[in-house]
Formats: C-alpha cells, sequence, structure tokens
C-alpha cells in the first residue's frame, strides 16, 4: 500500500463515515432530497476547507505552538482515544439533535461540516500528519477521506436494528484505536 | 463530548505536546561551551591525573571515584584537544593496566571492568586521531584482544574479569558495557584494521539490535544506549547489517523522546511542573551524544538518510539545552556536580559543533 492511500485509508477511519452516516440521518430526518443533498454538500465543502487549511497551516501552527512533530503525534495519538472509547463504549451517536427549523445550509456547515465531518480530533491528527507527511500529501489524503466518508454516508442509510448499529460502532471504535496507538507509537518511537 | 476532548487536550498540552525550548545553538557556541566544561575538568584535574570525581557548588571534592567514568573523561577531554591534561589521565590508568597473555584490562581495585578498557581503548584511538602518533598502537591492540576475549558466543560480552586469579564473571550483566565495547572496537578496526576487529564488532551489533534489550531486562526498549549509536555511526560505511539500522531508527525516538521532555521541563510555568525529571547532565549529554551519532550514521548510509535533518534538529536541541544550563563550566544536579556531567556534555556539544559545521 503506498504512503498516500494508507494516509487516505487512515484519515477515512478518523473522519468516521458511520458517526458521519448516523448525524446525517438525524439531521436529514424530516427534510426532503433537495435539502439533503444541501445539508451534505455544505458540509463536505466545509469539511474540505478545515482539511486543507489545516494541513497548510500545519507546520507553522506548530512552530507557534513550539511543539515539535514527535510531540504532535503523540498529542494525536492520545486526543484520538476520546472518540475511540466513545464509539467502543458508548455507539455511534452522531453527537447531534434534529434541528427543523434551521436552514438546510446552515445545518450543512455546523454542526455537519464542523464538528462532526471535520472534528478536532481530525484537526489535530492533520496537525500531526502534515508535519510529518507534508501538507500536500495530507490534505490531499484528507480531502479524499472526507469526499468517501459524505459520500459512503449519503448514500447508505444507517441500519435500524440497533446491534448491527452498535457492532458498526466497535469496529469503527477498534480501528480508531489502532490508529490512535500507532500515533502514540510513532511519537514515542519515531516514524 | 467535546467538553471531554476538551480536558483531555488541555491535558496533553500541560504533558505531551507542551512547548519545548529548542533554542538554535552555533557551532561556536557549542564549542565555546564543551571548552568550559574542559577547562573545568582540567582545573580540577589532581597531580596523579585523576579528576575531581564529585562536587559541590562551592567546588568541594565529595569523594568517591570510579575508574570506568575516569575513562570516559580522558576520552572527552582528547575530543576536547586538552591533550596535555588528558595523557595525565592516560599515566593514570596506565599505572591500572593488568597486562597477561597478549591482552590488557583497565583495572579498579582488582577488577576489570569491561567499559573501562572500552573506553580507555575509544581514548586511544582517539589520541590517535588527534596527535597523529603511533605510540599507543600495541596497547590498543592489546586492550582489544581483551575485549574480544570477553565476548561471548551470542555477541554480547562478559562484564567483569578478575585478573589476579584469572575468573571471569559469567553471571552479571550491564546494559552499558556492550556498546562500549562495540564502538571501541569498531574505532580500533578503523585505526588498525584487522578482521578479528570487524567480525567482533559486527557479532556486537548484532547482539545490540536484536537480542540486548530481552537479555538485559530492559522494561522499555530500546535502552538509551548512546555507544550502541556511536558504533553504529562507526560502522556506516562497512556497511551496517538491516537489524541495525532498523534498531537505530527506535534509538532516535528513543532519544528524540528523552531530549523532548527535558526541553519541555525547560519551558518555564506550569510546564516545569508536570516535567520534573531530575535527571543530570551526564544524562542529557549521552542523548545529545546518541542523536549526533545517528546523524553521522544518517549521512552515510541511504537507509537512515530519513533519520539526517530529525537526528540533528533533536541534538541540537539538547545541546541547547546544556549550553543554557552550564554553571562556571559544569552542570549540577541538587547542587552537585559529577565528572561524567562534563564529560558528555563535552562530547556531545562537539559533536553538535561539527555537525553544524559540516552543514554551513
Amino acid at each position: 500500500m503506498s504512503d498516500w492511500l494508507r494516509l487516505a485509508v487512515v484519515l477515512l477511519v478518523i473522519v468516521d463515515p458511520l458517526t458521519a452516516a448516523v448525524a446525517g440521518a438525524t439531521l436529514t430526518a424530516d427534510r426532503d432530497g433537495r435539502a439533503r443533498s444541501i445539508v451534505f454538500a455544505t458540509g463536505t465543502v466545509v469539511a474540505l476547507a478545515v482539511v486543507v487549511v489545516t494541513a497548510w497551516l500545519a507546520d507553522p501552527m506548530l512552530d507557534a505552538l513550539e511543539v515539535s512533530v514527535g510531540a504532535a503525534q503523540l498529542a494525536a495519538g492520545i486526543v484520538l482515544l476520546v472518540p475511540a472509547v466513545e464509539l467502543l463504549f458508548g455507539g455511534p451517536s452522531g453527537w447531534v439533535r434534529p434541528a427543523p427549523e434551521a436552514a438546510a445550509a446552515r445545518l450543512g456547515a455546523i454542526p455537519f461540516g464542523v464538528p462532526v465531518l471535520a472534528s478536532p480530533w481530525l484537526v489535530v491528527a492533520l496537525l500531526a500528519f502534515a508535519a510529518d507527511e507534508g501538507a500536500a500529501m495530507t490534505a490531499s489524503a484528507g480531502g479524499v477521506a472526507v469526499l468517501v466518508s459524505t459520500g459512503l454516508a449519503f448514500l447508505f442509510t444507517t441500519p435500524s436494528d440497533r446491534g448491527a448499529l452498535r457492532a458498526l460502532g466497535v469496529a469503527m471504535g477498534a480501528a480508531t484505536a489502532l490508529v490512535a496507538f500507532d500515533l502514540v507509537h510513532d511519537g514515542v518511537f519515531g516514524s | 463530548m467535546l467538553v471531554v476532548f476538551a480536558l483531555v487536550l488541555g491535558a496533553v498540552r500541560l504533558t505531551v505536546a507542551a512547548p519545548e525550548r529548542c533554542d538554535e545553538i552555533s557551532a561556536s557556541d557549542a564549542r565555546a561551551t564543551a571548552q568550559a566544561a574542559a577547562d573545568w575538568l582540567v582545573d580540577n584535574q589532581k597531580p596523579d591525573g585523576s579528576y575531581l570525581y564529585l562536587a559541590d557548588l562551592d567546588g568541594n571534592d565529595l569523594g568517591d571515584y570510579n575508574a570506568v567514568r575516569h575513562a570516559g573523561v580522558t576520552l572527552s577531554l582528547y575530543q576536547a584537544g586538552e591533550t596535555e591534561a588528558a595523557d595525565a589521565g592516560l599515566e593514570w590508568m596506565l599505572d591500572r593496566l593488568e597486562e597477561r597473555d597478549g591482552w590488557a584490562a583497565l583495572t579498579d581495585k582488582g577488577v576489570a571492568p569491561l567499559g573501562g578498557t572500552a573506553l580507555m581503548l575509544a581514548a586511544l584511538t582517539e589520541r590517535r586521531e588527534h596527535t597523529g602518533e603511533t605510540t599507543y598502537d600495541d596497547t590498543m591492540r592489546d586492550l582489544g584482544e581483551f575485549l574480544v576475549a570477553m565476548q561471548r558466543d551470542n555477541g554480547d560480552f562478559y562484564v567483569y574479569a578478575y585478573p589476579e586469579s584469572g575468573r571471569v564473571d559469567e553471571e552479571s550483566i550491564s546494559q552499558y558495557f556492550a556498546g562500549e565495547a562495540l564502538w571501541a572496537i569498531a574505532r580500533l578496526h578503523r585505526a588498525l584494521p584487522d578482521e578479528a576487529w570487524r567480525t567482533a564488532a559486527e557479532r556486537a551489533a548484532h547482539f545490540i539490535a536484536v537480542e540486548r534489550d530481552d537479555t538485559d531486562f530492559v522494561p522499555v526498549a530500546p535502552l538509551n544506549d548512546h555507544w550502541a549509536a556511536y558504533g553504529f555511526g562507526e560502522m556506516a560505511d562497512w556497511p551496517l547489517s538491516d537489524d541495525a539500522v532498523e534498531y537505530a531508527h527506535s534509538l532516535y525516538g528513543r532519544f528524540a523522546m528523552l531530549i523532548r521532555w527535558d526541553a519541555q521541563a525547560d519551558a518555564g510555568e506550569p510546564y516545569a511542573s508536570t516535567h520534573t525529571s531530575g535527571k543530570r547532565a551526564a544524562a542529557l549529554g549521552t542523548w545529545v551524544e546518541g542523536q549526533a551519532a545517528l546523524a553521522r550514521l544518517a549521512r552515510a548510509d541511504d537507509r537512515a538518510s530519513d533519520l539526517s535533518e530529525a537526528t540533528l534538529a533533536s541534538a541540537r536541541c539538547g545541546a541547547a539545552l546544556l549550553a543554557a544550563r552550564q554553571i562556571d563550566g559544569a552542570w549540577y544536579t541538587n547542587g552537585e556536580t559529577r565528572m561524567d556531567d562534563q564529560q558528555h556534555a563535552i562530547s556531545g556539544l562537539l559533536a553538535v559543533a561539527a555537525l553544524l559545521e559540516g552543514e554551513e
């Protein structure tokens, strides 16, 4: 697997299409197809902007914070354990509530774009990856991860069976935990 | 969820992602700091060639001594170009040299610790490089013979011998002696080439890379062994085996984390309170030495070239910390300085200066 593809897969896990699907379904439950498309499209654009800007600003941001690449990797790994634990033990909640009065574009930007797709832990991970792998590679891999994640969330409805959803959440949580431990390993032993 | 995230992020910022105080020390500042430390050692050297081992802030001699550290300090003085003082230290070691059947070993109260002989040999190779003199070539060969005779079948070494009785301690272990022996033998092979030295060094490097951390009960591998890093750097153009190159990568990560933690400890409050280390300059100096040795390896071996910038940046950060912490030529921990605080700082600072000069 090429470095770029590996990074795209890792970022896809962090973006988390399952949580995106649950959040998207919650936010668009009582809306027509057009409004649903607006929510997803707006969220995707906002998340892509966050990914690109974060990747390009990673080096100056870490310099300003006086944080080295290794420390950023270690920090990102620890921070990623938060959603990993949530997915493993709480299941995919989507962290949003229905807002039937809100405009579709606003819902797409907030909360679907930020913080569901472009979550705080995605931003922290992007800083670490961009500092280590380069801004262009991280931005492109992160962009593809966002597109694939929203695409999956848009095309596939989440299972209504709570047991199946819980199992998917555990799988996603385990994958996120693996990414977290890999980052911690890189931060401690060097990537 | 976001509240939990914010709390975790705050905790992370206070600990593992705290700001790192990494000033950009210049080659000349690194050399000046090393020279001040060398001056401290020379000024406090005793008439018999031994050094002031342990002292308080007022310069009072707090006693104790260690032959292995004596050899290390002598090595650092040769590196600093203080040949006269180092030669006096060498005489002290020659007075304690036990010679038998083609080998020689530095003894300390009747015991010959492997590390003492290894560092004495390293000091002599350093002297030979600096002066061009071949006066001690036979002694170097004899010291090398002792190290090779002490090597075990798996590439590890017995760590203590008793020349009077001819007994070798087959039970004790020392985590750092194998690395010291590796480096000394590798340097000996460069100075006085002989397949026996090369074979012994390669076996030692293999042992360190694949077995040592298990055999010597290292709780969290890899052991932060700067001597091994020196050895790998010395063997870079032999070339080094793949397992040693892989181990060098993990050594970089270990040294980087240790230096980073110390840099965070010096970032002021509240980070100083969350990064208490209590480690002496001897420790920080060894991490700088290790990173500098790995930087040399990275410049010589394509398989380690990915470490080139990172090792130098980390070593430079550690060197800047050393410079900032120096007090009148020495480094004090809890009001005391030990001679190897100066030794390792000198070696690390000079290595960083050489790397920076190689860049300019």
